[in-house]
C-alpha cells in the first residue's frame, strides 16, 4: 500500500471521532472530551481486533532453535554508557565464553573518565576491542553506526547486546540456521531476566510476557521487529538501509521499519534461557524506560506513513503506535472526563445510556474474556496477579507517556536516556504524588458519583451515573496494585541472590 | 601396574613401591583426559585427591562446596596452589516456579565461577558434595528443575572448547541426583585405598 493509502486510512481513523464528537458533544466546550470518549472506542475496537488476529497467528508459530553448524563469522557489539566496569566485566566474560570465533567489541560512550580508565585494562584482559567516543552522535545507533564502519569484509554478521546482559553458548547455535533464508535481515530473542527483585520488575516482567509470549510471536516473519539488543543481525543488510537509523530515539523500531518496507525479513525465535538481562529495578528506571520507549513509538508514525510497509505490518505497527496512545494521554483524559462527569456534574456527551450499555459492554466483556482466555492457555506467566501487576504498572506509566506524546507533538528533542540498572533506589514523593492525586480523585470521584445517585431520580440520568461509577470502581484495584508497586520497590544490589560466597582462604 | 579389563574399563592397582605421591600423579592424569568426571570416593580422600589433580600455574583450580562440605574444601582449598574456593547458596531451598528460572540459575553459577574468576578458559571446577545440589517446587525435590539446572551449568562451562574440567565429587547425597550427575559424565571414577595403595576405577561412558 502506498503512502497516500496510509495517510487516508489514519486521517479517517482520527476524523471519525472528531465527526461523531461535533454531533454527539453538548456544546463546542465538551467536543475536545468528547472526542476522547470516541477515540478511546476506536481504539479499543481497532486494538482488539489487530489483537484478536495477532493471537490467531500466535497459535500457528513454530519457530524454533534450529543448531545448524555454520562457518559464518559474528562480531558482538556491546553498547555502554556510564556502566559499572565490574557488571560490565562480569558480562563481557560470558559473551567471549559465548561467540569463540568472533571479536568483541564494547562500543563505549561513558562521559565519567574515571570508568573509562576502569574498562580499559578490563577489555585489555580479556581480549575485548574497546572503542571510546567523546561525542555521544547519535547515541546508541550512533556508536552502532561508527562500529559498523569499521568492521571489516571477513564478518557477515553482528550481534548486539546491551551492557548488563549476556548469552549463553547456545545463543548463537542455535539460531544461525535461519540466515539461509536471504532475506532475513535479523533474528531476535527475547530477553529473560536474570532475577526480578522488585514489585516493578516484576510488573515489568509481566508486562512484557504478553508481548513476548503472543504479539511478537504473531509478527514473526511480517513486522517483528529488534528489541534494541539481543539479536544477530545480517551486516550487508543492515548497510542497505544506511544503518542504524538516528533519528528516533527507539532506533531499534525504527530500523525494523525501514529494514521490513526493504522487504527484508525479521525473525523471532521465541526461546527461554538464551540470554540474561536485567529488568528496571526502581520506579524511576522503569518510567525512564518506558518514557523513552513510548516517544520512540510515537516518532515512528511517520515512518511508517512514509516507508513501503505491507499493509499487514502498518496495520501491527499502528496498533502498537495507538497502544501508547492508550497508555497515556487517552486514559488520561477519560479520566478526566469521569471527573468532569461525576464531580462537577457536566454534561458533554449527548448518547443515550441504554445504547452504550447495549453496544459497548457486551464489546468490553467479550474483550476481557478474550484477554483471559488467551492469557490462560498455558504459554504465559501470567495469572491473576500477572494481570493486577501489569495493570498497575500501565497506569504508574500514564502522565509519563502523556508527557512523551506531547513531546512528540511539539517535537521537542529529547536526548537518549540508559534504563539505570543495578543502582540503589526508593520511591520517592514527587514520584509518588501524580499517583496519591489521581487515587483521591477517583475516590472522591466514586463518593460523588454515589451522593449524586442518592438524588438522581431520573432512569437515564441514573444509568448514566451507574455506568461512570462503574469504570471508576473498575480502576480501583488497579490504582491499589499501582500504589503497591510504587512504595514497595526498593532496590539495593546488596539484596540480589548470588549463588557463589567467595571464602577467604589464609594465606600460603 | 595398568589394566585394561575392557575398552570402556580401566582399574589400576598400584604396587607399594610407587609413592603414594606418585600413585595420585598416576590417577590423576589419568583421569584429567575427561572433561566431565564424576568421582566416588571417601571424604577424606578429596584433601589428597584434589591438590594432585593439576594445579599447573597456567590452569585455575575452582572448589565448590555445597552445605556439610566446608572443612573438606578449605583443606584441599589450602593445599592446592591457584584454588578458589567458593560456597553454594541454599539451592536446594529455594523453591523454583518453572524450568526457564532453573535453567537460568546454571547459567548464572557458571556466569559467577567465570567473573570470581576473571576467565573461562583452563578451569578445573570441583564441585563437593554435587549430588547435594537439586532444586524443588512446592512438593519437593524436583528432578525436571534439577536436570535443567545442570544441563545449563554444564553446557554454559564449555569444558570440551575451554580446556575446562569439570569433576563431580558425589558421595551420600541424593541417589537421584547422582544418577542425573553419572549419565551427565563422561567418565565415572571410584577412588580407594586398599592396603596403603591406590586402587580406582574408571569408566568411560
Amino acid at each position: 500500500m502506498k503512502t497516500p493509502g496510509r495517510v487516508a486510512i489514519i486521517s479517517c481513523f482520527f476524523a471519525a471521532p472528531l465527526i461523531l464528537s461535533f454531533f454527539t458533544a453538548t456544546s463546542i466546550i465538551a467536543i475536545p472530551i468528547v472526542y476522547i470518549y470516541w477515540l478511546l472506542l476506536f481504539i479499543s475496537v481497532f486494538t482488539v481486533a489487530v489483537f484478536q488476529i495477532q493471537m490467531f497467528k500466535a497459535d500457528k508459530y513454530t519457530f524454533k532453535l534450529l543448531h545448524h553448524p555454520t562457518n559464518k563469522k559474528m562480531i558482538i557489539l556491546i553498547a555502554a554508557f556510564n556502566e559499572d566496569p565490574g557488571m560490565l566485566a562480569r558480562n563481557l566474560i560470558s559473551i567471549k565464553n559465548a561467540n569463540r570465533d568472533g571479536e568483541v567489541w564494547l562500543l563505549d560512550d561513558s562521559t565519567d573518565q574515571k570508568i573509562v580508565k576502569e574498562l580499559v585494562p578490563i577489555c585489555e584482559k580479556l581480549g575485548v576491542r574497546i572503542i571510546h567516543r567523546d561525542s555521544r552522535r547519535g547515541y546508541k545507533a550512533g556508536a552502532l553506526n561508527d562500529a559498523l564502519a569499521l568492521i571489516g569484509e571477513d564478518y557477515e554478521f553482528m550481534a548486539v547486546f546491551d551492557s548488563d546482559q549476556m548469552p549463553n553458548p547456545r545463543f548463537f547455535t542455535g539460531i544461525m540456521g535461519y540466515f539461509s533464508d536471504p532475506k532475513i535481515a535479523v533474528v531476535q530473542i527475547p530477553q529473560t531476566y536474570t532475577s526480578v527483585p522488585t514489585n516493578i520488575s516484576n510488573s515489568a516482567f509481566f508486562q512484557q510476557e504478553v508481548f513476548l509470549r503472543k504479539i511478537m510471536r504473531a509478527r514473526s516473519g511480517s513486522s517483528a521487529f529488534i528489541l534494541g539488543s539481543g539479536f544477530v543481525a545480517r551486516i550487508s543488510a543492515i548497510r542497505s538501509v544506511g544503518g542504524f537509523y538516528e533519528e528516533n530515539v527507539t532506533e531499534d523500531l525504527a530500523t525494523s521499519i525501514i529494514l521490513q518496507s526493504h522487504s527484508w525479513k525479521i525473525v523471532y525465535v521465541d526461546t527461554s534461557d538464551i540470554w540474561y538481562g536485567r529488568s528496571p529495578e526502581t520506579v524511576s528506571a522503569y518510567i525512564k524506560q518506558q518514557g523513552r520507549w513510548s516517544l520512540g513509538g510515537f516518532q515512528s508514525l511517520s515512518l511508517m506513513l512514509y516507508s513501503n510497509l505491507p499493509l499487514s505490518a502498518f496495520f501491527d505497527y499502528f496498533s502498537g503506535w495507538l497502544y501508547w496512545l492508550w497508555v497515556g494521554p487517552v486514559r488520561l483524559f477519560s479520566l478526566l472526563s469521569l471527573v468532569l462527569f461525576l464531580d462537577f456534574r457536566l454534561y458533554t456527551i449527548l448518547v443515550n445510556p441504554i445504547f452504550f450499555i447495549i453496544f459497548y459492554f457486551p464489546f468490553f466483556i467479550y474483550s476481557m474474556l478474550f484477554y483471559y482466555y488467551t492469557a490462560g492457555d498455558g504459554l504465559m506467566s501470567y495469572g491473576i496477579k500477572g494481570f493486577f501487576m501489569h495493570q498497575g504498572a500501565e497506569l504508574l506509566l500514564m502522565f509519563t507517556v502523556t508527557s512523551s506524546f506531547f513531546a512528540y507533538i511539539l517535537r521537542k528533542k529529547r536526548p537518549f536516556t540508559v534504563t539505570p540498572k543495578g543502582v540503589a533506589g526508593t520511591y520517592s514523593f514527587r514520584q509518588a504524588m501524580p499517583m496519591i492525586l489521581v487515587e483521591l480523585l477517583v475516590t472522591s470521584t466514586i463518593s460523588l458519583g454515589v451522593i449524586w445517585l442518592r438524588t438522581a431520580s431520573q432512569f437515564l440520568l441514573r444509568t448514566a451515573i451507574y455506568i461512570n461509577l462503574f469504570f471508576a470502581v473498575y480502576l480501583i484495584p488497579f490504582l491499589i496494585a499501582a500504589s503497591v508497586i510504587l512504595f514497595t520497590s526498593t532496590y539495593s544490589p546488596k539484596d540480589e541472590k548470588i549463588l557463589l560466597t567467595r571464602v577467604q582462604q589464609p594465606p600460603g | 601396574m595398568i589394566e585394561a579389563s575392557d575398552s570402556m574399563h580401566i582399574s589400576l592397582h598400584s604396587e607399594s613401591i610407587l609413592s603414594e605421591e606418585k600413585q595420585w600423579s598416576i590417577f590423576c592424569s589419568s583421569v584429567s583426559q575427561y572433561p566431565i568426571v564424576t568421582v566416588k570416593t571417601r571424604e577424606s580422600l578429596l584433601e589428597s585427591l584434589i591438590p594432585h589433580y593439576d594445579c599447573r600455574d597456567d590452569r585455575t583450580a575452582i572448589i565448590l562446596y555445597s552445605f556439610g562440605y566446608e572443612a573438606t574444601a578449605r583443606m584441599a582449598g589450602s593445599l592446592c596452589k591457584n584454588s578458589t574456593l567458593l560456597e553454594i547458596g541454599n539451592i536446594d531451598r529455594a523453591i523454583i516456579g518453572d524450568s526457564r528460572h532453573a535453567a537460568n540459575l546454571g547459567d548464572q553459577m557458571a556466569s559467577e565461577i567465570f567473573a570470581d574468576s576473571m576467565k573461562f578458559r583452563k578451569l578445573d571446577v570441583f564441585i563437593i558434595g554435587a549430588s547435594n545440589i537439586f532444586l524443588s517446587d512446592r512438593k519437593g525435590l524436583n528432578m525436571r528443575f534439577t536436570e535443567q539446572f545442570w544441563n545449563s551449568f554444564i553446557s554454559a562451562i564449555n569444558a570440551i572448547n575451554n580446556d575446562s574440567r569439570l569433576i563431580m565429587f558425589s558421595k551420600r547425597g541424593n541417589t537421584e541426583v547422582e544418577k542425573l550427575l553419572t549419565s551427565l559424565s563422561n567418565a565415572v571414577v571410584s577412588v580407594d585405598i586398599v592396603n596403603d595403595s591406590l586402587d580406582f576405577q574408571i569408566t568411560s561412558l
